[in-house]
């Protein structure tokens, strides 16, 4: 086949794989929100990106915080 | 014990009861005794591509509605005293939807065959669900396009759910003339594409419309492919039809040629 037909082959199946809602997104951007909010004050919400990548999937996170919060581990 | 292989697909038009009814000829031809089993209730065509429309007299709803046991249903086919068809006549007219006592019908056939194929309707639906609970393998049906493939994908992920033996794909309507010009996906970039194995092509033919299952003119192509496939499957062998057989070198470019142009 065609090497152009082949991509967009892949990127169909690709596409359909990723079966990530947008509501499925919004509960993990709302805890990882929680999660971080335990150590970070986050300035903004964070920003997730799921693509697949040979096979497997490759997750980026991004967010920014105001500030480090003070916390000691419990010894 | 019988072999409960699920005969499915995710689009629908691709060949899965030409492939049902070839592959169970095939089998019984080799010595198997085979049943084909009609699970595509709604658009049942499993008696008419195996040529025994006219005998039949009962059908799957009668066994699952008690009328009749399922040996009085089987219909021995015309080409092999090996290969019974189990067909769903009557089914559309009593609802479309295949009932959960199907597994139960299937499992009834176990000690009588070595093979039960069961021709599942398309798509990811209630009957095929019921289809692929009461079998232990599952054959998915392909054509080289990408509507088909995608469908495939999504088909293949539902079955991965499933405790299946194994899953493998049979590539149908395979054109040499296309796929060693690249003009159509090859069963290997297929196989790649949905991560799984390929254990069967079937070349494109005018015989597999023109003949009913089991009666493919002793040289058609797809007479040649489907004892591959069958050894496949009976026999674990991952050898393939050679689907480019006459359409390289010089004398493939003059073929290709003329094909194209007629």
């Amino acid at each position: 086949m065609k090497r152009d037909n082949v991509i967009r082959l892949k990127r169909v199946i690709d596409t359909d794989r990723l079966s990530l809602t947008a509501e499925s997104m919004e509960l993990i951007v709302n805890d990882l929100s929680v999660a971080l909010s335990d150590y970070f004050v986050l300035s903004e919400a964070p920003v997730i990106k799921v693509s697949p990548k040979d096979g497997k999937y490759e997750i980026d996170i991004r967010v920014s915080a105001e500030a480090l919060k003070t916390f000691l581990p419990v010894p | 014990m019988a072999r409960k292989i699920v005969i499915t697909s995710g689009k629908g038009g691709v060949g899965k009861t030409a492939i049902a009814a070839n592959l169970g000829a095939r089998l019984a031809k080799n010595g198997k005794r085979t049943c084909a089993l009609d699970a595509d209730f709604g658009l049942n065509n499993l008696d008419v591509v195996a040529g025994v429309e006219n005998l039949v007299v009962y059908d799957v709803s009668d066994c699952l509605e008690g009328k009749c046991r399922a040996k009085q249903a089987l219909i021995q086919s015309p080409a092999d005293k090996n290969f019974y068809v189990l067909p769903s006549v009557n089914a559309f007219l009593k609802g479309k939807t295949v009932p959960d006592e199907l597994g139960s019908l299937i499992s009834g056939l176990e000690t009588s065959f070595d093979f039960v194929l069961i021709d599942c309707p398309a798509g990811v639906g209630g009957g095929f669900h019921t289809a692929v609970s009461a079998a232990d393998e599952a054959l998915v049906v392909v054509t080289p396009h990408i509507s088909s493939l995608r469908d495939a994908d999504k088909v293949l992920s539902v079955l991965r759910s499933y405790s299946l033996k194994s899953v493998g794909i049979i590539v149908n309507r395979v054109r040499g003339d296309l796929a060693v010009t690249g003009d159509v996906f090859t069963p290997e970039q297929i196989e790649t594409a949905l991560k799984a194995e390929v254990v069967g092509i079937i070349p494109e033919d005018d015989s597999m419309f023109l003949c009913n299952a089991g009666f493919l003119p002793y040289d058609a192509p797809p007479n040649k492919a489907f004892k591959i496939l069958a050894s496949n499957v009976a026999e674990g062998k991952r050898k393939m039809y050679d689907y480019a057989s006459g359409y390289t070198g010089f004398f493939g470019s003059i073929r290709r040629s003329i094909k194209r142009n007629i």
